[in-house]
């Protein structure tokens, strides 16, 4: 499978702190500064600006609560194991829970016409680029919460966990997501016709 | 656009991370100065999973169910030690579904100020003695996802709200009161103190505990 993972890894941050050569505090900045981007991008995907902002103070607070008593393993240092990026992604998956859970309940309490999950008001906050704003239309909730993790670089065997599915369950919705959002890119774009001397014409 | 459309992974991947670091550069302050929050339904639920992911790793180490009749204590072996984590499990959600319907609990489980509640924890370990460490381990397991759904399920006041639950202390038989939210923790240091001990002769749990 493709890896899209472009970011930095967290393993050297983790490594300066168990070695001591940075402190807690040190080493959850430079953890904020690699994977606060891509936890704020993961919720701006699924729910409005301002919603999005306020579950990200509650993931940051509730991975803080966390790190103060981190406890390094061996097992982490695996290239793969990604166990802060897996622990903000799963923290960011309950967190998306409870905020549906109680958006529910306030919809079946009061006629909640102005829905905050509603994708238009979404894309017009914020822009996501042409295909994501494709993948957060087209794609089934389960896809596009595949997605998001994979392009973040989270490890497939920490999506499955989290959706407690197989990692090919999580292969096959990604593959699912990227050929919805390529149909849809077909649908928006049709080929450049040719003109009998062969050159595109739009 | 043929070339997006020829790598719309890597176009994905480009877009993802121009929105990310977009973000990031919106943002300045650490979170370390917003200061410590309450805990709320998502951290309940991190911490739960946390837990249940420990007996997960544990279920799936190599030769762990062997040894289901090493000794632990003095007088429980490791499935009996399990047993009781998951008999304290099942109990703490039993109370927990109970506040939520707002009832108190209807029963009594009586603390010794010495020795704890042994009576009644000898009793549930006993009810699970033929049963096997694996099923006692899947006990714990859907325990667990219960309780995500409970916690999940409950309002933000109600997280917050002090209820009488079934522990008596003592002769004078001293109700306990706690949050919902105090109940969720508890069932998580309970799991933890009893993983830790587990953990020392197990070393896939390690990281965990």
């Amino acid at each position: 499978m493709h890896d899209p993972c472009p970011l930095p890894s967290e393993h050297a941050v983790l490594r300066a702190c168990t070695e001591g050569v940075v402190s807690s505090d040190e080493g959850f900045d430079r953890l904020y500064s690699l994977y606060a981007g891509p936890v704020l991008a993961w919720l701006r995907l699924r729910v409005s600006h301002a919603a999005a902002d306020d579950l990200f103070q509650e993931v940051w607070g509730i991975f803080l609560r966390r790190w103060r008593n981190w406890q390094h393993s061996p097992a982490m240092d695996d290239p793969d194991a990604k166990p802060v990026l897996s622990f903000l992604y799963r923290t960011s998956h309950f967190v998306l829970k409870a905020f549906q859970r109680r958006e529910r309940v306030m919809e079946s309490l009061e006629d909640a016409a102005n829905t905050t999950l509603e994708p238009g008001a979404i894309a017009r906050t914020i822009d996501f680029g042409r295909c994501l704003a494709l993948a957060k239309k087209v794609c089934s909730h389960d896809e596009l919460e595949v997605l998001v993790a994979k392009l973040a670089g989270v490890p497939a065997r920490e999506i499955a966990r989290t959706f407690d599915v197989t990692e090919a369950v999580v292969d096959h919705r990604y593959r699912d997501a990227i050929a919805r959002v390529r149909r849809r890119l077909r649908i928006e774009t049709p080929a450049p016709r040719r003109t009998r001397e062969g050159h595109a014409k739009n | 656009m043929r070339r997006i459309k020829h790598d719309l992974e890597g176009q994905l991947a480009r877009e993802f991370t121009a929105l990310s670091s977009a973000l990031q550069r919106g943002l300045r302050e650490s979170p370390r100065v917003w200061g410590s929050q309450p805990l709320g339904a998502a951290a309940m639920c991190v911490e739960l999973e946390e837990v249940r992911r420990a007996w997960e790793d544990l279920r799936r180490a190599p030769d762990f169910a062997r040894d289901s009749d090493q000794m632990m204590t003095s007088q429980w072996t490791l499935r009996d030690l399990t047993s009781h984590v998951a008999s304290w499990a099942r109990e703490f959600r039993l109370e927990v579904e109970f506040t939520l319907r707002g009832q108190e609990v209807p029963y009594e489980i009586y603390f010794d100020p010495h020795l704890g509640p042994a009576e009644w924890n000898h009793a549930r370990v006993a009810e699970r003695r033929e049963q096997k460490l694996n099923d006692i381990l899947y006990e714990i397991d859907a325990e667990t996802r219960r309780m995500q759904e409970l916690v999940l399920r409950a309002s933000p006041e109600r997280l917050l709200t002090e209820m009488k639950f079934g522990p008596v202390v003592g002769p004078e038989r001293r109700p306990l009161f706690r949050t919902l939210a105090e109940l969720a923790a508890g069932r998580c240091f309970h799991d933890r103190h009893h993983l830790t001990r587990i953990a020392a002769r197990h070393d896939p749990l390690q990281h965990r505990c």
